[in-house]
């Protein structure tokens, strides 16, 4: 991206490898999120895969990408799921071969079985829900699916599924995975790469561990610090203790086992 | 039902969620509800407020709730369940706050009082003028609380309000509804799943499958971590900390407060 803006975000510049999960963090995250699904017009100019968006090939790209909202909205009103998938398919005129297989195929990435074809949208569970949608998102074959917020109202132990089958998407089938969060605790523990905006602009992008290694300036910036990260930090400025920084807190203790 | 007592549940069974439950929660607390996705704590909060109707399971003061959502008790509770895309009629954040204040029955000074009142505690003098429709999330959070609060309820039932909010602003929501909770003497039934707003508050029930499973002190119900990790919840990370430094006899007790920690480690 060179120069492009678009709403609140003003000629942001950066450069992402979608190899390993991208989180976006900081204020107007989901402008970013907008502007990456490139269902928007935006100033500036965007290259994907070393090809310069233009009014031609941009319809052809967006195909590439798939959009994944907060919230579901039942659109085309369809009970069930496969009614819902099938129709969405019909409607959206995609050139799928054997659309039935296809749809298996989409919801057994997710872990979906065969059995969830005939269910009932209205009765899916928060987390199944979610995994619907990112079935819903395979369907098209993108390169890169973009998720608004995917781990707000999940429990633990659906943080820790979902986390595993973005991880498995993106890595078995090579697609990118970029998501946005305003909780910079899963932001630490679940990407690999993390965007950081501030006053509309980014402020800081990079390797997660990286990006908050620096947390003087994080703190005097007022941003958002994981507790793992702070807690590191003070013991290593307080007490001069040479503590490193851990994503696992069982790496944390043992650390500190060694250091008292 | 005793004194200090608000609200009995009596043999409740409802839809495959509930059965026979009973439970009682006390007066002028801060109470936490918390649980994995499906645990049932959303429909719980429903129930106790009456937004679910049940015959004759729910009393609250000794009157069965059905009639305590009827005119006569209208501004006994205030409900707070967040819709995602929940639509604000008026322009403003305060002709919001005004038209909500029209129709409480209270004199006109009051009102005016009333309304100063609640935009002090929730500090929102500055967004007074911008679109409620236009809000961050954090603002229309505080903009809920303060429609709620207009007509000085009794009792707040909160459905997990905080979200989608970052750490620094749940903090924020937790110490207001503290002090409304201390200061105001309302009782706040508050459900949610993170744990980090639990913390503070006075009582905490874990709910699984429709069942409490857990519940006192939030700082002894998290402290059982190998229960909470099999229930699928995630514990706060200063407890989780101080749990595993126990283990460890590194620690001997539970602190949330970071400084103070490393200088129990590092005496």
């Amino acid at each position: 991206m060179t120069n492009v803006t678009y709403k609140e975000l003003k000629k942001l510049n950066l450069k992402i490898n979608t190899d390993g999960i991208i989180g976006i963090t900081g204020e107007n995250k989901d402008i970013l999120l907008e502007i990456m699904s490139l269902e928007k017009k935006t100033k500036g100019t965007i290259t994907y895969n070393r090809e310069k968006i233009t009014d031609k090939n941009i319809i052809e790209l967006r195909k590439k990408t798939s959009y994944v909202p907060f919230s579901f909205t039942n659109i085309y009103n369809k009970t069930t799921i496969e009614e819902y998938m099938l129709y969405m398919i019909y409607y959206t005129k995609l050139n799928i071969k054997d659309p039935n297989k296809k749809i298996i195929d989409s919801l057994k990435i997710v872990d979906l079985q065969e059995e969830y074809l005939t269910r009932d949208i209205n009765t899916l569970s928060t987390c199944e829900k979610r995994k619907f949608q990112i079935a819903l998102s395979l369907i098209t074959n993108p390169k890169l699916i973009l998720l608004e917020n995917p781990y707000v109202d999940l429990d633990a132990v659906s943080r820790k599924k979902l986390y595993r089958l973005l991880n498995q998407i993106n890595e078995k089938y090579k697609i990118g995975i970029i998501f946005t969060t305003n909780n910079s605790d899963i932001l630490y523990k679940y990407t690999k790469t993390a965007i950081i905006l501030k006053n509309n602009q980014i402020y800081k992008i990079g390797d997660t561990k990286e990006v908050y290694n620096d947390v003087d300036t994080l703190l005097e910036e007022n941003i958002e610090i994981p507790d793992i990260v702070l807690f590191t930090y003070k013991v290593r400025k307080n007490k001069n203790k040479n503590i490193d920084y851990h994503r696992d807190i069982r790496d944390l203790i043992k650390d500190i086992y060694k250091h008292v | 039902m005793k004194n200090n007592e608000l609200i009995e549940i009596k043999n409740l069974t409802y839809k495959n969620i509930f059965h026979e439950l009973n439970l009682v929660l006390p007066k002028d607390k801060f109470i936490s509800i918390s649980g994995t996705n499906m645990s049932g704590k959303t429909t719980l909060i429903k129930l106790l407020s009456g937004l679910i109707k049940t015959e004759d399971s729910v009393f609250y003061k000794n009157i069965k709730i059905e009639e305590i959502n009827k005119s006569h008790y209208f501004n006994e509770i205030g409900i707070i369940i967040p819709v995602e895309k929940q639509l604000f009629i008026n322009d403003t954040v305060e002709n919001e706050l005004f038209s909500i204040l029209g129709n409480i029955r209270i004199e006109q000074d009051e009102k005016i009082l009333q309304y100063q009142k609640i935009i002090k505690l929730l500090d929102i003098e500055g967004i007074l003028s911008q679109n409620p429709n236009e809000l961050g999330k954090y603002n229309r959070v505080k903009l809920l609380l303060a429609s709620a609060l207009l007509s000085s309820p009794r009792t707040l039932f909160l459905d997990n309000i905080c979200s989608d909010i970052s750490k620094n602003e749940t903090k924020d929501i937790i110490n207001i509804l503290e002090k409304i909770n201390k200061d105001e003497k309302i009782t706040i039934i508050m459900s949610t799943n993170n744990l980090n707003e639990v913390l503070t508050t006075d009582y905490l029930y874990i709910l699984k499958n429709g069942k409490i499973e857990i519940e006192g002190n939030p700082i002894d119900v998290l402290k059982q971590d190998n229960r909470l990790n099999k229930i699928g919840l995630e514990i706060p990370f200063m407890v989780d900390l101080s749990v595993k430094l126990n283990d460890y006899s590194l620690l001997d007790d539970i602190i949330l407060d970071m400084d103070r920690m490393v200088d129990s480690i590092w005496k």
